[in-house]
């Protein structure tokens, strides 16, 4: 079924989707934590997270996890009170700063790399 | 200035096979006239078994909400000149069709009843009308205007997953009989919608808003109903 998007719907489904994603993220990322049992599978794991692949997806969960929270802060201030009235300037004003704070943490991510 | 438009309209002929199938009309229309003229036009000069319900035609009665190019609006309240040549029509989404925009709205009512939708006060009455001063009205003027198309429901993300949510047009009704001060049933009204169907199920999605015809800020209402079902105690568990 199509239906046209609004901000209100498109915030929702983004907040959804990244949470789901971040949900299995966690997962994986306790998983393979607690499996590590001494210092050289720690050094051997930490010499791969070099890779600038495995950088660049550092930056995607990066950008996955500003979303989620600025979304979450978003809803808690509408449940709070502030007036439903600045929905949207919310968002907008959540996909600002969530613009200007990943690329102030792309340029520190990609130094460790360059 | 007149102009010719195409409406491109979802059919529904359950006798038919295939029942259902997309027909497009090509019509003249002035800049004042309504999406609701167009569909009459065609019904009188094009194809008499278009079906679509409308009743006062002036946004006052709710029964010609249908979905225009993408979003749920009143026929009789959309003028053609805001929307581009090709207009889409389809009937009201996740509702079951009876025949071409006409939709079943036994479930939109179901919910509406769900929530008491009447003044309980079992005080004896006064001589004349329960009071209600200017201020208090002022509560809940807004929830008041709502004249029950269904637009609000059926433009839901959360009631087209699930059709036990209560959806906004109910919750909207629960409001205004919630915030009346010559209402006495608070308690048994909140009980009612802080189940699992209830406004716990609203995410804030503000497709409600977007669409209603009378401009209700309906997830607003929602959020000052979570706030008193808080403060109340009222919080989906075990009390």
């Amino acid at each position: 079924m199509r239906y046209r998007w609004n901000t209100g719907s498109i915030a929702w489904l983004v907040h959804r989707i990244t949470g789901i994603i971040l949900t299995f993220y966690l997962i994986a990322h306790i998983y393979v934590l607690s499996h590590l049992k001494d210092p050289e599978a720690y050094e051997k794991l930490m010499s791969m997270m070099k890779n600038p692949i495995i950088k660049f997806g550092e930056l995607i969960l990066f950008a996955l996890v500003l979303k989620h929270v600025f979304a979450g802060i978003r809803i808690t201030l509408l449940e709070m009170g502030v007036s439903t009235k600045y929905q949207k300037q919310l968002a907008y004003a959540g996909a600002l700063i969530i613009a200007v704070l990943w690329f102030i943490g792309a340029f520190y991510f990609l130094q460790e790399v360059f | 200035m007149e102009k010719y438009y195409t409406f491109r309209i979802k059919r529904y002929l359950p006798e038919e096979n295939p029942s259902e199938r997309w027909d497009e009309f090509r019509i003249k229309l002035n800049s004042m006239e309504r999406v609701l003229d167009g569909l009459v036009k065609i019904k009188e000069t094009k194809d008499g078994t278009l079906t679509f319900r409308k009743s006062c035609a002036h946004g006052v009665c709710g029964s010609c909400a249908m979905k225009i190019n993408g979003k749920n609006r009143l026929a009789c309240q959309t003028l053609v000149k805001d929307l581009p040549e090709l207009i889409e029509i389809e009937p009201l989404p996740s509702l079951p069709v009876i025949k071409d925009l006409v939709v079943d709205m036994t479930i939109f009512y179901e919910k509406n009843d769900k929530v008491l939708p009447y003044l309980i006060n079992e005080e004896p009455p006064p001589e004349r009308e329960r009071i209600q001063s200017p201020e208090d009205q002022h509560k809940i003027l807004e929830s008041i205007t709502c004249i029950m198309c269904g637009s609000c429901t059926t433009s839901c993300p959360v009631f087209w997953a699930s059709k036990n949510y209560l959806g906004p047009s109910a919750l909207l009704k629960a409001f205004r009989f919630i915030f009346d001060t010559r209402d006495r049933a608070t308690d048994e009204r909140l009980a009612r919608i802080t189940g699992e169907n209830g406004i716990w199920r609203c995410h804030s999605i503000f497709n409600c808003v977007e669409v209603c015809p009378k401009e209700i800020d309906i997830t607003k209402h929602i959020l000052k109903l979570k706030r008193l079902a808080v403060k109340k105690g009222f919080t989906g568990g075990e009390k």
